[in-house]
Formats: structure tokens, C-alpha cells, sequence
């Protein structure tokens, strides 16, 4: 796990950073409900898109991790629609 | 009972080693499930409101009352509410819906001084705070004391009248409860000779404008008889707003709590799956999850 983490630290910072800058932007343009759902989507399809890219570099890419991705990426995002109350 | 719970929340062998939630069929029927839902609330909002909607109990006297708590505190007059300002902040309100704006000065340039002036209000200083998203009035008043800026409005010494309006309606793409709070101090002009107009609102340089000069905002249905809101008191049965919040906080802790043991136990027991990458997941889940509860509340202007 420890090594398996490590090795693909870098990924994960991107990823981290990513979210923290889209935190930041919902923060500043709350109020504003329709470019926050843009952001969120961007958020979303910026997880999905690292996700296959990182996974396309250090394994294969198989369908189902195509699909795990872009599901939980749907359920992120409409709960969000939920969470914000959009 | 436990091994059904085990079934869907830890990987086990009796679910191929990944918790049954997260597999694609469980996932898929969950997405699913909430679009049928958020679908099927958006319509009972619209046609039963009674049933669902946002739950609100704020009224002008309530805020008038907090407002002249604070002002207490500090030694200063008590503000009385004046229909002209009220007036004026319900115009102003049904601007804001109208045009589909949340700001102090709306996109097509008209300032907070022209509603003021247009109730028949002639000031010699005026101010405006502006709320959303809340839904009762101390959440309201709290959130204005707390910022630097709306406090100098409430605890100003310049003002010795406020109107309020409390509306609902659909505001920059999501419904919505708007609050907006209107000081204001009379022109005597045989007791002050003010060489200036006094106009604030909690954001820095505003630009002075000729009211001569400005656009009319209102219609003639507006201009006649505007509708003057002292209180918003909505009890539906359900409470939109709280329900989808806490449906969603308890399904994002659920899955980012899933992924974790998920990602623990598979480690521990070394077992190879051909799946994403479990902190990918939680990264993305954990971001949105922080973000809504931040930013989920109400805020001002």
C-alpha cells in the first residue's frame, strides 16, 4: 500500500492541488450558482481525465476503469447539484 | 444482518473483493436513483410548494429588532423602520429577480440610491445590505455583524431609519431567499445643508450617480403599487433546501468511508483487483464535500 502510494505520489498532488484551487474558486464565486456548477464540472471531468491518463501510464485501461471513473464522477457531480443546493 | 452490511461496505469474498456500493451496478443504479430524484423535486417544488420548498421564517420586525440589539451594544439610537425604505428595498428585490443579478449595482448600472429615491425616500445618507441563502433572521444578522463592512452599515451613527424585504424567488440559477436591508437618514433641507450625499454599502469606491441621469428600472405595474414584504414565514412540509443537503452530505461520508476501508483492507490483505485507484476517489469526493459544507450556507453582500 505504502509503496503502491508512493509511487504514484505525484498524481495525487496534482490531483489534491487541482481540488484545493477549485475549493478556493467556489469560495470566491459563491452566490453565483451557475458558474459554480461550472466549476464543479470542470472539477469533475478534470477527475476523470487524470484519472484515465494516470491510469493509461502506469497500467493498461481497461473499460471498467472507464466506467468506474466516469460514475463516480457523475455521483460526485449531481450530489454536488444536491450539496449546493443548485 | 452483519454479513449483509459486510457484503455492501467491505470487501469480502462473498462480494469479489470490492464493497458491493461501489460496484458498477450499484453505482450506475444510485445515479440513476438521484437524477429521478432531483428530477421529480424540481417538479413537486414547482407545483406543490406547500409540500416542498424552502423553509423560511424572517421578518422585518425580527431584524429590526436584532439590528437595534446590536446598535445598543454601542450606545447608539435605535433604528425605526420606515415604509419608504421598505419600498425601496422591495424594489430593489424584485430588480435583482427581475434582472438576475446579485450585487449592489446591477449590470445595467442602476445604483441602490435610485429604489431609495423613487419610494419618495429623500436622504441624506443612505446604505444597503444585501443576504441569501438564509432562513431565519438571526442566521441573517449574525452573518452581517461578522463582516467589517455590513456592521458599519448596521452600527452606523448616520442612520436613524432601515426598511427591510424579504422575498423568494429563483436568483442567479438556484431558489433562493433574499434579504435586503435599506438605511437611510430624511433630507430636512431647512435644518441641514448637506454639501454632499452620504452612499454606502459594503463595498469600497462606489462611483457617485446623477439620479437625473440614471435608466428608470421600473414598469408601470411597479411604479404603481409596489408590495411592501415585512416577513417571509414558509413552512412547507418538507424543507428543500436541508432535505438534498443531507441526503447528499450522508451519501458523500458513506462512499469517501467505503473507499477508505476499502483502500485499507486491500492493502492489508494484498489482493490484486483490476479497479481505479481508490485515492482518486477520495480526493474528488472528499474536494466536493469540503466545498458544500464551506460554501453551502448563506451569504451577503
Amino acid at each position: 500500500m505504502n509503496s503502491d502510494f508512493m509511487k504514484h505520489i505525484w498524481y495525487y498532488c496534482v490531483s489534491f492541488v487541482v481540488a484545493s484551487v477549485c475549493i478556493l474558486l467556489l469560495f470566491l464565486v459563491q452566490g453565483d450558482k451557475n458558474m459554480q456548477i461550472v466549476i464543479v464540472l470542470g472539477l469533475t471531468l478534470f477527475y476523470i481525465t487524470w484519472g484515465l491518463l494516470h491510469h493509461a501510464i502506469h497500467h493498461n485501461i481497461p473499460l471498467k476503469i472507464v466506467i468506474e471513473y466516469v460514475l463516480i464522477g457523475s455521483l460526485g457531480f449531481i450530489l454536488s447539484l444536491f450539496l449546493f443546493n443548485f | 444482518m452483519f454479513s449483509f452490511l459486510r457484503h455492501l461496505f467491505v470487501p469480502h469474498h462473498t462480494n469479489n473483493h470490492r464493497p458491493k456500493v461501489l460496484h458498477h451496478q450499484s453505482l450506475f443504479v444510485l445515479v440513476i436513483a438521484l437524477c429521478i430524484i432531483s428530477v421529480s423535486s424540481t417538479l413537486v417544488r414547482r407545483d406543490y410548494p406547500a409540500v416542498l420548498s424552502i423553509t423560511a421564517d424572517i421578518s422585518a420586525q425580527e431584524l429590526l429588532t436584532l439590528t437595534n440589539k446590536e446598535r445598543e451594544k454601542e450606545g447608539l439610537t435605535p433604528l425605526r423602520l420606515n415604509d419608504q425604505l421598505s419600498t425601496a428595498a422591495t424594489l430593489k428585490a424584485d430588480h435583482m429577480f427581475t434582472k438576475n443579478y446579485w450585487a449592489h449595482i446591477a449590470p445595467d448600472g442602476t445604483t441602490p440610491w435610485l429604489f431609495i429615491r423613487n419610494s419618495g425616500y429623500e436622504y441624506l445618507y443612505a446604505g444597503e445590505n444585501l443576504a441569501r441563502g438564509f432562513t431565519t433572521a438571526p442566521e441573517v444578522v449574525t452573518a452581517w455583524i461578522h463582516s467589517p463592512s455590513h456592521k458599519e452599515n448596521m452600527l452606523s451613527p448616520n442612520y436613524n431609519e432601515v426598511g427591510f424585504a424579504i422575498k423568494t424567488g429563483e436568483l442567479t440559477g438556484s431558489d433562493t431567499v433574499l434579504v435586503v436591508e435599506m438605511f437611510g437618514t430624511k433630507y430636512i433641507a431647512q435644518e441641514q445643508q448637506p454639501t454632499t450625499l452620504g452612499q454606502t454599502f459594503p463595498t469600497p469606491a462606489i462611483p457617485r450617480v446623477s439620479f437625473e441621469a440614471s435608466v428608470n428600472p421600473f414598469n408601470d405595474e411597479q411604479r404603481g403599487a409596489p408590495e411592501i414584504v415585512a416577513s417571509l414565514e414558509n413552512r412547507p412540509l418538507i424543507d428543500s433546501k436541508s432535505t438534498t443537503r443531507n441526503i447528499a452530505l450522508f451519501i458523500f461520508i458513506l462512499f469517501i468511508g467505503v473507499l477508505i476501508i476499502d483502500a485499507i483492507v486491500i492493502g492489508r490483505k494484498q489482493v490484486t483487483r483490476i479497479v481505479a485507484h481508490n485515492i482518486d476517489h477520495i480526493i474528488f469526493l472528499t474536494a466536493l464535500l469540503i466545498a458544500g459544507i464551506l460554501i453551502g450556507k448563506g451569504v451577503i453582500l
